[in-house]
């Protein structure tokens, strides 16, 4: 459909749209369009910038691990392939980390995908709702056959990393843009795991799990029930003190309960 | 316009008043800490965010805007409602909207005429409308939908224009003119984005000034543009990442001494300065707004 004067709203903007993200939807010809007019372009470009600059934004650590030509190639792909659903970007991105582990030029590195979901995590951790999260001090006065079934959670703006690499390090050491990259890292130092959480009204936070610690917050995780999951944790690791892990985890609010 | 519209516009608490004549900045996420400062807090008479960076109630630029807005009046910009979407609006978008207004109580509620959505995808941009009688129904329609669920009117600001819509049959003035005529809304005038459109489409800004009826006019937007395009075809380009130019400054001047003053606020998104440059910005709106008449 091609005459101007017969040509619905709504295929024109589908005509249009066609043209601002050219892969992601099929567009007619579109020759009602003034697509060769200097002032397409500049929707064009405001459309892929702004959604580049979003992604820069939300990852500036995997931007700075491969620089900034990479990143924005990587970016611009990912837009074309997944572009935005919802109007506010602080929902955008969140499938960055599984494009990158399957995209094939950042196929030697490995970390890559993990420090992207580290970095949406932070994202969620601010954004998700704040909540008081798990009650120790509730969970004291629960029958014992009780406090054993009852079945844990995340807490609504925590997530958990489990990496192969030492992503919590990776990570640290690239919070300035001048960060001398892998200076003083090693990356076969083995699997490492991370928690983000809400930290406080205002904060977010990144913590380092030591194995009980990650055993037991993956089985909330999970919903495991409570006996359950403390379970994981005094198997995880030698000599876990299973009480100061809970207070540890509750207090930066790790921890919630279905 | 319903009853149940004129009835909350007239049911206003402590931050909806009325703002008068007074030049406020958009407040960016850079400046919240000097904001939330109460030692120091910075001198300006209001504030505007843009609804979308404030959409996740609970997060941390939310709790952060409301505690802003003890202390400050803020007005609520959207950027993305699409009010120009054939395919309808997005109905969880409005209702985050309508939970910002209800949080913020903000003095003045505006979007754009403009679409940036269309089969489920969310372009980033305020892309242009070919101005017709159906997207006039189609804009009314939408504008309707978002003044019945907020309960109070909106504004509706003038984008930039950088391309010309063959098949458009109204000018924006007149398809302005007959929005606010059907609907009760507003008009967020932006003095910027008029200039940009009078330079790149030739609309003269002064027809364009006298058609639109000045009564609407809620408020004014002032920002800085750059020069983009070609050599064979230039643009300007609103970029806001500037201070506002002579020549809007003049526009500004003449449309304040015409129509008497209005709210008007100085937007800066890129590239953005220290604080006090957009303060000191708003004081120079603020002595033209000061001007006898």
């Amino acid at each position: 459909m091609t005459d101007a004067a017969s040509l619905s709203l709504q295929q024109f903007q589908r005509d249009f749209a066609a043209h601002l993200l050219p892969s992601t939807l099929g567009g007619g010809l579109a020759v009602h369009l003034n697509l060769d007019a200097p002032g397409f372009a500049v929707h064009v470009h405001n459309v892929q910038a702004s959604l580049r600059s979003a992604l820069e934004s939300t990852y500036p650590v995997t931007r700075l691990l491969v620089g900034a030509g990479f990143f924005a190639t990587m970016a611009d792909q990912f837009v074309l392939a997944q572009p935005p659903s919802l109007g506010w970007l602080s929902a955008y991105g969140g499938e960055f980390a599984g494009f990158i582990a399957r995209y094939p030029p950042a196929g030697g590195l490995g970390y890559l995908a993990d420090v992207a979901r580290l970095e949406w995590a932070r994202v969620r951790a601010a954004n998700n709702a704040d909540s008081p999260g798990l009650d120790l001090q509730a969970l004291t006065s629960l029958a014992p056959d009780v406090l054993e079934e009852l079945r844990l959670s995340l807490h609504p703006a925590a997530s958990l990393i489990f990496s192969d690499f030492p992503v919590f390090d990776i990570w640290r050491a690239h919070q300035q843009p001048d960060a001398d990259l892998f200076a003083d890292l090693d990356l076969s130092a083995g699997p490492q795991h991370a928690l983000v959480v809400r930290a406080a009204a205002l904060e977010v936070g990144v913590a380092v799990l030591s194995a009980g610690d990650a055993a037991l917050m993956k089985a909330a995780s999970e919903h495991a029930c409570f006996g359950a999951a403390c379970q994981a944790a005094l198997g995880a690791e030698a000599d876990y003190d299973l009480s100061a892990g809970l207070v540890r985890l509750t207090a930066m609010h790790g921890l919630s309960r279905l | 316009m319903s009853t149940a519209l004129q009835a909350a516009r007239c049911e206003r608490s402590a931050h909806g008043q009325p703002l008068g004549a007074v030049a406020g900045v958009g407040l960016r996420t850079p400046h919240y800490e000097q904001f939330l400062d109460r030692q120091a807090a910075p001198e300006i008479a209001w504030l505007e965010v843009h609804a979308e960076n404030h959409f996740d109630r609970g997060g941390v630029r939310r709790r952060m805007l409301l505690a802003i807005a003890e202390h400050y009046p803020v007005c609520i910009h959207g950027v993305a409602l699409s009010l120009g979407s054939a395919d309808g609006l997005d109905p969880d978008h409005l209702d985050r909207l309508a939970a910002l207004v209800a949080d913020v109580n903000p003095p003045l509620v505006s979007e754009h005429l403009a679409w940036c959505r269309a089969q489920g995808v969310y372009y980033n941009d305020l892309l242009p409308l070919p101005l017709t009688d159906e997207s006039l129904d189609v804009v009314c329609a939408n504008v309707d939908q978002v003044q019945e669920r907020l309960g109070r009117s909106i504004l509706i600001e003038n984008p930039s224009a950088y391309l010309p819509i063959d098949c458009s049959t109204l000018s924006e003035a007149e398809f302005l003119t007959r929005l606010v005529a059907r609907t009760g809304c507003g008009l967020l005038l932006d003095l910027n984005n008029l200039f940009i459109s009078a330079a790149n489409l030739g609309v003269a800004a002064d027809c364009w000034l006298s058609s639109v009826p000045a009564a609407a006019i809620g408020e004014i937007h002032l920002a800085g543009h750059a020069r983009g395009g070609s050599t064979a075809h230039p643009l300007l380009i609103d970029t806001h990442d500037a201070p506002v130019a002579d020549a809007v400054w003049t526009l500004y001047e003449s449309v304040t001494q015409r129509f008497g003053p209005r709210p008007t606020l100085v937007e800066w998104d890129s590239e953005l300065p220290p604080l006090e440059v957009l303060i000191a910005e708003a004081a120079h709106a603020q002595r033209i707004l000061d001007l006898p008449r």
